[in-house]
């Protein structure tokens, strides 16, 4: 009895690692994420110099952003599929539950960070090729500079994040399309207008943070610095990141998710408030 | 006595509506029809024999389990196909991904396995030819065969369907008859229709919904010689007929209490249950 009982949850278990990988793939078919992808590599390869560290910024995390969008677009659809109409969901007598075929899919957002990944790779290597970014003349330090490896896991993590929010989003909501626009609002206040969180203490909730940043040093003066904050605010990702996985997957597991993750994210910035100078 | 399936006191409500009320019932193997008419609450049962809700109140037991409890509901799933009325398949996939992806949801997840298995049911249900064709290009009757093949997946012990036949063309309903006799030599086949010759052509058993209440249990031919004696045959509706039709022969077919010399005629599955129900909802 206690070993037919084990085999099932064996076979349960295989099935569910079967699936993840059913969800990885059916990613690499979504367009909105190759789109996306075409645009960051399109925005990574004509970095703009208007001023020193524009190029720095602008390249990472900066040109992630249409990626993001991409993958944002994908999880909704892929997290709204048994709500994309008014009938019932696909076989809800499987064995296999909506909350497992939840985390299937959150699963399955290994594919796009891998992709990510793989373009943060390819600008580091390219920018360590080329000697770093212009981050302009100042004494006693170098004209160039490189992303440390914190600030090159920013963007992984910010796909992550991405992903897992329009998993959740789809999940909840019936019509995909409002979610995408609410989506590409939020991408803009957060990338488009990204400057604008780059100051005064909003750096630390801000889901992106560019460096380096402007440090007031009073009497209209001010100094752009590489902030000790980018670690923290990795943790601060990965906690968003879980809080959205919680709700996406919803039941026992989804909360403890989501609150490791706003705990995690509390951490994050709390630390960074408390190492940022700003 | 096969004991699929036991039902104690079992209702469900929503809101102030009762849509199942207090069915005592046990049985199962072979072909079950059950008949009823709209709202008549066939759909809430057989969401809860498909362990997709939960009785308000009563037992309910599915092939020895407790679909309440989480792990014999899972023991339950294991076995168990499921055709809701609207099956919300996704449109992007095709028929033969679909289906495999289903397989996976079953926990049939050995490749070769699964996939012998989803040409098996899409082959059984007739579209072989088909299967690489996306769901969105699909006819209603194809989509709905798609569905079917899901839920015949791993030879389930037992299959609830929820109007199978509907939106099939004759040839297709005359294949769904040999699908499903050929699944309820092994299992138990738990089926909603409207249509009474389906119920007379396959079923082994008929149970008819009236209000959320069960109202007959018994053979496809038991319930047709209820109405013995009561159905007759003229050439205009009689003021005491409880329901009166025109046939295609131009007479006029009567059910009730037959007026003194009328033509009687042999009763069909139809005529029962009609009589059936017309009766329960006439004043005593």
């Amino acid at each position: 009895m206690t070993e037919t009982i084990a085999r099932a949850a064996a076979e349960h278990r295989t099935s569910l690692r079967m699936l993840c990988r059913l969800e990885a793939k059916s990613y690499l078919t979504r367009a909105s994420i190759w789109i996306g992808l075409g645009l960051t590599i399109v925005m990574a390869t004509n970095s703009e110099n208007d001023w020193s560290g524009a190029s720095y910024e602008w390249t990472v995390p900066l040109s992630i952003g249409p990626f993001l969008l991409g993958v944002f677009i994908a999880g909704v659809q892929t997290g709204g599929r048994d709500r994309s109409s008014e009938l019932p969901g696909l076989a809800e007598e499987a064995p296999l539950d909506a909350g497992e075929r939840a985390i299937a899919r959150l699963a399955g957002l290994v594919v796009p960070v891998a992709l990510g990944a793989l373009v943060v790779i390819g600008i580091s290597v390219v920018s360590r090729i080329e000697g770093g970014f212009w981050i302009g003349e100042s004494p006693r330090r170098t004209d160039t500079a490189q992303h440390s490896v914190p600030e090159l896991f920013q963007p992984v993590l910010l796909v992550a994040l991405a992903g897992a929010t329009g998993v959740a989003a789809g999940r909840a909501v019936r019509r995909a399309a409002p979610v995408m626009i609410v989506g590409a609002v939020l991408w803009f206040v957060f990338f488009g207008m990204a400057w604008a969180w780059n100051a005064n203490g909003l750096h630390a909730f801000a889901p992106l943070q560019t460096q380096p940043m402007d440090v007031d040093l009073g009497m209209a003066v001010s100094l752009g610095a590489h902030l000790p904050t980018v670690g923290w605010h990795n943790v601060y990702l990965i906690g968003l990141s879980l809080t959205a996985s919680g709700l996406a997957a919803r039941g026992a597991i989804g909360r403890r998710g989501a609150m490791i993750g706003l705990t995690l994210a509390l951490i994050g910035v709390v630390a960074q408030l408390v190492v940022s100078p700003v | 006595m096969n004991h699929d399936l036991e039902l104690s006191g079992v209702e469900k409500r929503f809101g102030g509506t009762t849509a199942v009320d207090s069915i005592d019932w046990t049985g199962g193997g072979g072909v079950i029809g059950l008949l009823g008419a709209n709202g008549a609450g066939k759909t809430t049962l057989l969401k809860m024999l498909a362990t997709v809700l939960v009785p308000d109140s009563g037992n309910l037991r599915l092939l020895g389990h407790d679909p309440a409890r989480a792990d014999q509901r899972l023991a339950i799933r294991r076995q168990l196909g499921y055709l809701p009325q609207q099956a919300g398949l996704y449109r992007g996939f095709t028929a033969f991904d679909l289906v495999d992806y289903v397989a996976v949801l079953k926990e049939i997840s050995h490749r070769s396995t699964r996939r012998d298995e989803v040409r098996r049911v899409l082959h059984d249900v007739g579209l072989e030819a088909d299967m690489h064709r996306r769901i969105r290009t699909l006819s209603g009757g194809m989509q709905r065969r798609v569905a079917l093949a899901a839920a015949l997946l791993g030879r389930p012990a037992l299959l609830v369907l929820d109007e199978p036949a509907a939106g099939l063309d004759p040839d297709q309903r005359l294949r769904l008859r040999t699908v499903l006799s050929h699944a309820g030599t092994a299992s138990t086949v738990f089926l909603s229709t409207h249509h009474t010759e389906e119920v007379a052509a396959f079923c082994r058993q008929v149970l008819v919904l009236d209000r959320g209440r069960l109202v007959f249990d018994g053979t496809p031919s038991l319930l047709a010689a209820t109405a013995s004696g009561r159905v007759w045959v003229d050439d205009q509706p009689h003021p005491a007929a409880l329901r009166s039709w025109l046939t295609s022969h131009g007479e006029v077919r009567s059910i009730g209490t037959p007026p003194s010399g009328a033509q009687l005629v042999e009763p069909t599955l139809d005529d029962g249950y009609l009589l059936l129900t017309s009766e329960i909802g006439t004043p005593s």
